[in-house]
């Protein structure tokens, strides 16, 4: 071990020297955290969930490009299988979970719905996570009118219900309104407001700890003892929020899209509205194609809870020891 | 305790200000039309101008804003674009229904995950105890308007989500029992829930002081629902709601499943931190009995966090209120919220808004009186206003 730092040291400048230490430090606390994260079942199981999400998202084009699935059948937006009569049909042949009234696969439709979702997710926890960590920093490190406004944006973006913003939102940007964006505003909602509050508390009793003191002793300002001593602390625990805000971030897009107030093409919450819809054609509801996206959408965002709850087991110094 | 509680108010209000202002000027900025374009589209151009002369409704925006605050600092709301009946009578005849979902299933629900929270982690990590925190999560995530539709299914009934304000007066409903308005029907019975809820907690009281009973909160639920179904009984409105009930009992199963996952899992993860703590090792060692170690040490400092993690639960729960409603076709503050903004009809909308504003900060100042009866912590720093600086 000393051989190679002594290496190091020769071979690179104070820069890299500095970037190797910080780089050394930062795996040492993933290893670390991760073997508590790992002894954690739901959260392993929340894991093994959302690698099985990310590999139907990645199968879909797979399949239509490699030729095993037809395109002009199975594309998720064109294709049709005029084979079939009427649509929308129940399960059948070559149909695991049947076809919809244009005559579109359901599974097909249903793995290509996977991609905007994660975007949406991933958006809005970093959202979540960034927005969420700095309030909560800076206004329980500098207190006063900081922390004053600061709260009380967070008390009032509590009051908002995201959907309702979605859909006034949606009377004017009702192109615009990609699951990007729709991540992004809920983010700024969820982070600003309930994140913040979170985040904030925890910031608190940080600061009373000895070696944020001992960082102002020794001369540290504000934003230094902010970026460098508090935020690396607040970092598994705004993760841990995170994933649990894509929950609510996954249902109400659904709920959106099930409403059909956003230029969707992919959205499991619009093919549960479609598949309701078949009543007109069916005497029966087509269960498959009802309860597939549904669960689908339940799953993921489960996936995304369970993971949060790992996390909160990293946070917790008492399940450290 | 009533100066902490007071400045809770205080900051709570300043909140609502905010809230409202946003709510204002996004509504006002980002939807077009108003009461003119909306009700008299057909009328000649004088007479329009004329109308909105007297509404104002050409005035700047800062104006159009401090007018409305002034309205509502009155308690006047405005009147609805679409059917011109004051917007406070369209609220007090629809929050009913809606706290007739919100207050027992929120109840049913706390009390239920708290139980049933309490026993997984007593049980430690195992199959049962694990697989019902997955189910717990998976009712959580679960997709209101789909379950909404299965439930509906199950009871024979047609799916009601997603149609328009009109629809949601359930005619059926109203050619059968003219003399019973649903409206009136559902005040009748929340006010009889409060007062059955009233008197199970004086009678829960009576019986731990008198009697030295100690009985499990799933108990008083008991009480309060058999006081309640027996008092429409006493007071004659059994028909009607006998009725009514199909249509309630969908959003009131979605509401309970939806905040009993999240309750089960923070207070299985709260008490198991909890088993740990030297003080239930004590009462362990000195001989306490199993259930007293369980419901007196482990469980009720395991409240804390679960009470402080509902507040951050709350905007999950009124999105909730709104999907729920919308898919179950119960006509609701979240619903009326909807199919307002939906139809553009701005003043209902703002006043659904200021009510749902309303009812969120009610229910976090009683979270906060919660936590600061159970946390000691806070009447000391409330009652000496120490304030710490870092």
């Amino acid at each position: 071990m000393a051989t190679m730092q002594d290496i190091s040291l020769e071979a690179s400048s104070g820069f890299w020297r500095r970037l190797e230490i910080r780089f050394s430090i930062a795996w040492r606390r993933f290893v670390w955290s991760w073997a508590i994260f790992r002894r954690n079942r739901l959260a392993m199981l929340g894991v093994v969930m959302l690698v099985l999400f990310a590999l139907m998202a990645a199968i879909q084009p797979i399949l239509i490009e490699s030729g095993v699935w037809p395109r002009g059948i199975y594309h998720a937006q064109t294709g049709y299988d005029g084979t079939i009569s009427p649509w929308p049909a129940p399960p059948g042949e070559g149909h695991v979970l049947g076809v919809d009234a244009l005559g579109r696969d359901n599974l097909s439709r249903l793995m290509a719905a996977t991609r905007p979702t994660f975007v949406l997710a991933l958006t809005a926890a970093a959202t979540t996570a960034v927005l969420s960590t700095l309030f909560g920093a800076f206004s329980a490190y500098y207190r006063g009118p900081l922390d004053f406004i600061f709260t009380h944006i967070a008390d009032a973006l509590l009051l908002i219900p995201p959907p309702v913003l979605m859909i006034v939102l949606s009377s004017r940007y009702y192109e615009h309104l990609s699951a990007a964006v729709f991540g992004l505003i809920y983010g700024v909602l969820v982070g600003g407001g309930s994140g913040a509050i979170v985040m904030r508390s925890h910031a608190l009793r940080l600061v009373q700890q000895p070696f944020v003191q001992a960082a102002r002793v020794a001369g540290a300002d504000g934003p230094r003892i902010i970026f460098r001593h508090l935020v690396p602390h607040m970092l598994p625990l705004a993760g841990a929020h995170m994933m649990s805000v894509v929950v609510g971030a996954v249902v109400a897009d659904g709920f959106i899209g099930f409403l059909g107030f956003r230029a969707v093409r992919l959205n499991w919450g619009q093919m549960v509205y479609e598949a309701i819809g078949w009543l007109n054609v069916f005497s029966e509801p087509s269960w498959a194609a009802i309860f597939a996206p549904a669960l689908a959408l339940s799953l993921f965002a489960a996936a995304f809870y369970f993971i949060s709850r790992g996390l909160h087991d990293v946070v917790d110094p008492r399940l450290q020891s | 305790m009533a100066r902490y509680l007071l400045k809770r108010t205080l900051s709570g209000l300043l909140a609502l200000f905010l809230f409202l202002t946003l709510v204002f000027f996004l509504t006002q900025i980002l939807i077009r039309g108003d009461w003119v374009l909306a009700n008299m589209p057909f009328a000649p151009p004088e007479m329009k101008a004329a109308v909105r002369e007297q509404l104002g409704l050409d005035d700047p925006l800062g104006m159009r804003y401090v007018r409305w605050l002034g309205d509502l600092s009155r308690g006047e709301l405005g009147r609805s674009y679409t059917t011109g009946e004051p917007v406070l009578q369209v609220i007090g005849n629809v929050l009913p229904g809606t706290l007739l979902v919100l207050i027992p299933a929120g109840g049913l629900a706390f009390v239920l995950g708290l139980v049933l929270g309490t026993a997984a982690a007593w049980r430690g990590p195992g199959l049962i105890s694990d697989s019902a925190t997955v189910l717990a999560v998976l009712l959580y995530a679960m997709f209101p308007p789909a379950l909404a539709f299965g439930l509906e299914h199950l009871m024979g009934q047609s799916f009601r989500g997603v149609g328009s304000w009109q629809q949601l007066v359930m005619t059926q409903y109203m050619r059968n029992y003219p003399e019973f308005p649903v409206d009136e029907v559902y005040r009748r019975m929340l006010w009889l829930l409060v007062g059955a809820v009233v008197a199970a907690v004086l009678l829960l009281v009576v019986v731990r002081r008198v009697l030295r009973w100690r009985l499990s909160p799933l108990a008083g639920v008991l009480v309060a629902s058999g006081l309640w179904v027996g008092s429409w009984y006493l007071f004659g409105i059994s028909e009607p709601v006998t009725a009514l009930l199909p249509l309630l009992s969908i959003p009131f199963i979605i509401f309970t499943l939806l905040t009993l996952g999240d309750l089960l899992v923070v207070t299985r993860t709260s008490v198991t931190d909890t088993l740990h703590d030297q003080y239930v090792i004590t009462a362990w060692a000195k001989g306490v009995s199993d259930r007293d170690v369980r419901d007196l040490h482990a469980a009720r400092n395991a409240m804390l966090p679960i009470v402080s993690k509902m507040v951050v639960s709350i905007p999950y729960l009124m999105a909730g209120l709104v999907i729920i409603e919308v898919a179950s076709g119960v006509r609701g503050i979240g619903s009326m919220l909807f199919y307002a903004t939906n139809m553009r009809d701005i003043p209902l909308m703002l006043g659904a808004l200021v009510v749902i504003g309303l009812l969120t900060l009610v229910l976090r100042l009683a979270l906060d009186v919660i936590t600061a009866l159970l946390d000691p912590r806070i009447r000391v720093e409330a009652a000496s206003e120490v304030i710490r600086s870092p």
